[in-house]
């Protein structure tokens, strides 16, 4: 890992404590050594520094470190200490010299299985912050460092954010291992790479690329490390800071990079060839390249019939031009187009907007912003004042405004309708663009009428024909038209119908799966033949 | 596509967002007068006058809301010179913007049909507020403000009223059909074809009806309107009302007429009616040319169903009869045609019929020689009728009841 | 020619690309239809004019084939010499250009003549202008998705009213007979032009085909288009006699009316607005298109490395070009009833046979002189 920390990356690890000179070899003087890495921690009171003597016979003393909390103190006890205090004796060593003593340690004391060495304090004190135990050696300018991490993390549990109603339940933790252990247990196959990465200069944050080799485009892996490797800066938290840095168009409303939360959808997109990027400690794997579609469907369609599953996404399709287009349209229709709405329908616009204070725009404007903050307080709100936020939501923006003549109860529909559209939509980050996209056509619609809407829908047409995901174009089984990537856009199709992986992701292995699976019951000769058998 | 040129888009885009921002088309829909019916006509002093009806959305009743007992519309006429002079100047009385997206009715009196209505027709089909889809009649003995001021006692507004005649009369009794605006021009336009429009006029039931012997008369009677027959025009202009059989005629030969009741004798007992619902029917015009004279066949299939039976019905049993009730009904349909073809041909000397149009289609070279003289033509044109009847169900009984002999 | 090779579109965008841009000056303004003075043979024309279309667009696709890394501004100057070449390349870079201020022009006329008459015509030509350059700035490829997007919508929208016309009580179908013209076939001729110089368009195409990524199939998907727009155009033809027999010729917007006048369950009415916007956002890919091939045919000419600076420069400039070219609307369809057709014509017919010509005596002269060597 550490051959990826970059020159820039190093000087940002030391100009903190410059004063200590960490470039140093590791000393041949254990309390040197000690004293060192107490003052590059600061005597932080997490770090632990036992010394134990090897054995009951040979004075040389060793140095155990760690931090407390990121290791496995029953691991520490049984595969380090107790063999370092009570198997070093026997058989005893000819020469006490370190060297001897550290080979010892080496190959028959420490019991655990990951196990590297260092020989430069910089280096030490990074395992240790990892969640190592290094060990020294008195008159050895050698470290040993034991993987014996371990720390409390939370169960895998159901996805809170994409509920499926079947399907497997498991999702992210915040744990990387974890999480690549999970993918593993499910790809039993060498050929699914996880890459890693350290990011960030003091955060030091695990970052893994995983991919199946052969499935996955070649050039598209390289494009992802290539601009995972360009990233230097002091820490990053979360993979949303990661995206930051990768996406291909920071300015663009559209998610270009894919999250998710849930297990199968990472392994069915790494089976399309796509790679997923997974950050330590957050619970969400990036997925790249992704197209406009995959914000569209949800686990669920793959779970039901094939012809349930792309009604679904026809109807989600639909929901998404609604909750995009709706107020526009109809704030352009009645202040522009009214010929456009059906006579009675006219008549009942005009009837209930009869004497409301504000033209169709700001009224849409009114009722959307207080929406939108009626929304905004649902999710930050404490629990404990969710019956308010409900109730003044219900009351007064619902019933209220409408009484009170300030907006007309067909506006509060509209807004209403809307809103439950853009909610139905799988994914929320492409409902939140979705949101500050619709304001910027209601207005356009209250400026310029249906063609203002269209000029908006125009623009984001164009918008999304241009927009890349780290090279492949984002709207792509539609724009290009890409055949084998239409079964699984708009619609569904059956499972033994999608023989080819999507053509501008996947790498040279295309096929998916062999032709003519479609299931049907046994042919007249084929119950022969078992009938026959059953019979012998 | 970078930052910078993003920052281009913005820029450009803003000031032109900003010059849109104070247009000056601010109107909201509740601004909006819709009109629901139009009217046309001529006063006497050679002005155009329209009449409009505006709906009032505050007054139709929605079904939450309780009843409202408020005309639902408002009448307002104006004059002008020219028509669209007319409307500007309806302006000057209407608080609200006209709206004319969702007028769905046009009137058209009988002084301007007579005078010519291209000229409606013209702003009609120009304005592109207007759907040219709209429906045309023309008012019969009336003036365009007697029909406006009508009332319907089923209907609060009474655009829905017309419009409930309008298909009543097409799925009853095609005794008349309706024509859209754009119809009406395209066959102004057509050569060798006049147009006919429904015609619509006012009962005046105040004066007919009296009140009935030991009954209270509580409601106020109102006048009513009621489509008769229909209008036929020679280019543009009006030249006669055609009565209810003329135009059930006229609408044979166009091959329209595909419901309605045809009342003939019993070929038993001339005394006894019988009625006979029209089921369907297929018109074919034949143009030839006999001794290079025009001739026109026109070829009428009809079915229909014997429904009410006058006397004794078990005669359904018998084929020779049930034949010689198909040639009463084949009789019945001729005269009325007959009629048509005498009051098109001789009355009003306009080709309603369009057997130009056939002949055109036809003898495409021979009509060019004789499309100028057409209007010579066509009133001494032979018309040779070929009229099949077809009866089918007798409905649900076979036989009725017995009168008492 | 640095910049032909980065980008490549495939043969559906292409087939997109040219059906968009001669559906668009069909579909709402179709000056075609007011030459027209027999109704009922309206069709007649569009077949002739997709057939003479086809032996045009193969001179421009055998042309361009026989260079197959070059636009025709290149090859131009290949066959004609650098001077004369870069003349008619001037030529072309101002057709290319003229087209598009006229297309931006009628779509400005369209809006404030059908749906939105209130809001000044700067305003739709300077918004979607804005559209234009965005999409001709991100390149052919994204003009070509945009289009593949498009194309079948359109083509479904088209057959939907096609279809819903055609139930529609008011539809007459005698009006299609009889096949007969009063004044002769004489009478063919004029709607004819008007229907071929819409197609005089496809010149556009020598600026494309370098850019297909499989060349070879320029030809099959370049005639496979014209016969889809001449089949649309025909049915159009039919369609709008059926509706409105002698007074078809007499409409700006015949399609647009048409629209206006169906209904579909006396509820979903109102199509006409559907048909504008699309037609608004093909426009604007037609104006993309030809700006594009402005751009890169005046890069060529003046050997620049890139041709996107230019489009900003070019359709700011479409701004006043198309504000001055036309007076108002009746003056757009008098100018493209009447001297565009003879204009788009007879320059499209010169610039081809003067290629040709000097294409195949060339051939005849490099034939000749290898002979001569073998001699």
């Amino acid at each position: 890992m550490r051959r990826y920390l970059r020159t820039g990356q190093r000087q940002l690890l030391q100009s903190p404590s410059s004063d200590v000179p960490m470039k140093d070899e590791i000393r041949l003087n254990l309390t040197e050594n000690e004293n060192q890495i107490r003052t590059a921690f600061g005597y932080s009171t997490d770090l632990v520094i036992r010394k134990v003597k090897f054995g009951a016979y040979i004075d040389t003393k060793l140095l155990i470190v760690h931090i407390d909390g990121l290791v496995n103190n029953n691991g520490i006890s049984e595969s380090v200490i107790k063999p370092i205090t009570l198997l070093s004796d026997w058989p005893p060593l000819t020469d006490p010299a370190p060297a001897q003593i550290f080979a010892q340690l080496k190959n028959r004391l420490i019991t655990n299985s990951e196990l590297t060495e260092v020989g430069r304090i910089e280096d030490l004190l990074s395992e240790v912050c990892f969640g190592n135990t290094a060990i020294l050696v008195e008159g050895h300018n050698v470290a040993l460092i034991a993987d014996l991490k371990g720390w409390k993390e939370r169960n895998i549990e159901a996805s809170t954010t994409e509920p499926a109603l079947h399907g497997p339940k498991e999702s992210f933790v915040e744990t990387m291992r974890t999480n690549t252990s999970m993918i593993r247990r499910h790809i039993r196959d060498p050929r699914l790479r996880i890459e890693e990465r350290t990011i960030g200069a003091i955060g030091r944050t695990s970052i893994a690329i995983v991919y199946i080799s052969g499935i996955a485009r070649d050039s598209i892996v390289q494009e992802v490390r290539n601009r995972i490797d360009r990233i230097s800066i002091d820490s990053i938290q979360s993979s949303g800071m990661l995206e930051e840095f990768i996406e291909d168009s920071p300015f663009s409303l559209f998610p270009t990079i894919a999250r998710t939360e849930r297990v199968d959808r990472t392994l069915s997109t790494l089976l399309e060839g796509r790679i997923v990027i997974m950050t330590e400690g957050t619970p969400f794997s990036l997925i790249v390249p992704c197209n406009i579609f995959m914000f569209i469907s949800s686990p669920d369609d793959y779970y039901e019939n094939s012809l349930i599953g792309s009604l679904l996404r026809f109807l989600r399709i639909f929901l998404f031009l609604i909750s995009l287009m709706l107020p526009g349209m109809y704030v352009a229709a009645t202040a522009f187009h009214p010929e456009m709405i059906p006579t009675p329908l006219a008549l009942a616009i005009a009837a209930q907007r009869e004497g409301l204070p504000f033209p169709a725009l700001f009224e849409a404007l009114l009722l959307a912003i207080s929406f939108e903050a009626l929304q905004e307080a649902s999710i930050r709100a404490p629990l404990v004042f969710s019956a308010t936020v409900s109730i003044l939501g219900i009351l007064v923006l619902g019933q209220i405004t409408v009484q009170a003549g300030l907006v007309s109860p067909f506006m509060v529909i509209v807004i209403a309708i809307t809103g439950i559209a853009s909610m139905a939509l799988p994914s929320f980050s492409m409902s939140i663009s979705i949101r500050v996209l619709r304001f910027a056509l209601l207005i356009l619609g209250g400026i310029l009428g249906l063609y203002g809407v269209i000029w908006g829908m125009a623009a984001l047409l164009i918008h999304t024909a241009t927009l890349r995901s780290f090279g492949v174009p984002y709207s792509e089984p539609i724009m290009p038209l890409g055949i084998s990537g239409l079964g699984d856009s708009q619609v569904r199709i059956s499972q033994w119908l999608k023989r080819k992986r999507p053509t501008l992701v996947s790498g040279i292995n295309k096929t998916r799966q062999a032709a003519g699976q479609k299931p049907s019951p046994p042919t007249p000769e084929e119950k022969k033949a078992s009938a026959k058998e059953e019979e012998s | 596509m970078g930052l910078r040129a993003n920052v281009i888009l913005v820029c450009l885009l803003l000031p032109c967002l900003l010059c849109c921002g104070c247009r000056t088309a601010g109107f909201d829909i509740e601004e909006l007068g819709f009109v629901q019916i139009s009217a046309f006509d001529r006063t006497d002093d050679g002005l155009i006058q329209v009449s409009v009806q505006i709906a009032k959305p505050f007054a139709i009743t929605s079904s939450a809301g309780p009843p409202i007992d408020e005309k639902p519309y408002w009448t307002v006429s104006s004059t002008g010179q020219t028509c669209y002079q007319a409307i500007r100047n309806l302006s000057t009385q209407s608080p609200r913007i006209i709206f004319w997206g969702h007028n769905r009715l046009t009137l058209l009196g009988e002084n301007m049909a007579k005078s010519g209505v291209s000229e409606v027709l013209d702003l009609l089909q120009r304005n592109h507020e207007v759907r040219s889809s709209m429906d045309v009649m023309s008012v019969r003995n009336a003036s365009i403000d007697e029909v406006m001021a009508t009332m319907f006692e089923l209907e609060r507004q009474p655009v829905k009223g017309f419009f409930g005649l309008l298909w009543s009369i097409q799925r009853r009794n095609s005794t008349s059909f309706p024509q859209s605006v754009l119809e009406l021009s395209r066959k102004i336009e057509t050569e060798g074809m006049e147009p006919v429009i429904p015609s619509v006029e006012v009962v005046n039931r105040s004066d007919e009806e009296t009140a009935a012997p030991g009954q209270l008369r509580e409601e106020v009677v109102m006048d009513s309107v009621r489509i008769n027959g229909m209008a036929a025009f020679k280019e543009d202009k009006l030249v006669g009302w055609l009565a209810d059989r003329e135009s059930r005629g006229v609408l044979w030969v166009l091959g329209k007429a595909q419901r309605g009741i045809l009342v003939i004798r019993d070929p038993r007992d001339d005394n006894n009616l019988i009625s006979i619902r029209i089921g369907a029917s297929s018109s074919k015009i034949v143009p030839e040319i006999v001794d290079d004279r025009p001739v026109i066949r026109v070829v009428v299939e009809a079915e229909g169903d014997p429904l009410e039976i006058d006397g004794d019905a078990s005669f359904l049993h018998h084929p020779e009869i049930w034949a010689s009730m198909e040639r009463r009904m084949a009789a019945v349909i001729r005269n009325e045609i007959q009629m048509a073809l005498t009051a098109g041909q001789q009355q009003f000397q306009s080709d309603i019929f369009g057997f130009g149009r056939a002949f055109y289609s036809k003898y495409p070279h021979e009509w060019q020689l004789i499309k100028d003289n057409w209007d010579n033509i066509f009133p001494t044109l032979e018309v040779q009728l070929d009229i099949i009847a077809n009866l089918k169900e007798p409905g649900l009984t076979v036989e009725g009841v017995r009168q008492a002999q | 020619m640095n910049f032909v090779n980065k980008e490549k579109i495939s043969g559906y965008q292409l087939f997109s690309l040219l059906l968009i841009s001669r559906l668009v000056s069909a579909s709402l303004l179709n000056p075609t239809f007011n030459l027209i003075k027999t109704p009922a043979l309206s069709w007649v024309n569009e077949i002739i004019a997709g057939i003479l279309a086809i032996a045009l667009v193969g001179v421009i696709v055998y042309l361009g084939q026989k260079f197959p890394d070059k636009t025709i501004i290149g090859y131009a100057q290949i066959l004609l010499g650098s001077v004369t070449g870069k003349i008619l390349g001037v030529f072309l870079v101002l057709s290319f250009f003229l087209v598009a201020a006229t297309d931006m022009r009628i779509l400005g006329e369209t809006l404030i003549t059908t749906i939105l008459p209130e809001i000044p015509i700067l305003v739709f030509i300077i918004t979607t202008l804005i559209l234009v350059a965005w999409l001709s700035r991100s390149g052919l490829e994204a003009n070509g998705r945009v289009a593949g997007f498009l194309m079948p919508m359109m083509i479904i929208l088209l057959l939907l009213i096609g279809a819903l016309a055609c139930i529609c009580s008011i539809s007459d179908f005698s009006y299609l007979s009889p096949f007969f013209l009063p004044e002769g076939p004489r009478e063919l001729i004029l709607p004819t032009c008007s229907s071929l110089s819409s197609y005089a368009h496809f010149l556009v195409l020598g600026m494309i085909i370098p850019f297909v990524n499989v060349p070879s199939k320029s030809m099959p998907i370049s005639i496979g288009s014209i016969l889809m727009v001449a089949f649309l155009l025909t049915l159009q033809s039919l369609i709008v006699t059926a509706f409105f027999g002698p007074l078809m010729n007499t409409l700006t917007f015949p399609t647009f009316v048409l629209a206006q006048n169906i209904t579909l369950g006396d509820f979903f009415e109102r199509f006409e607005v559907m048909i504008a916007v699309l037609w608004n956002v093909s426009a604007g890919i037609k104006a993309a298109l030809f700006l594009w091939a402005a751009a890169v045919g005046l890069a060529e000419i003046l050997n620049l490395k890139r041709y996107d600076p230019l489009i900003y420069v070019l359709g700011a400039l479409l701004v006043p070009i198309s504000m001055l070219s036309y007076d108002g609307l009746m003056d757009v369809i008098n100018v493209l009833t009447g001297s565009m057709i003879v204009f788009t014509i007879s320059f499209v017919l010169f610039i081809l046979l003067t290629l040709l010509i000097a294409f195949e005596t060339r051939k005849y002269i490099e034939g000749r002189d290898s002979n001569g060597a073998q001699g």
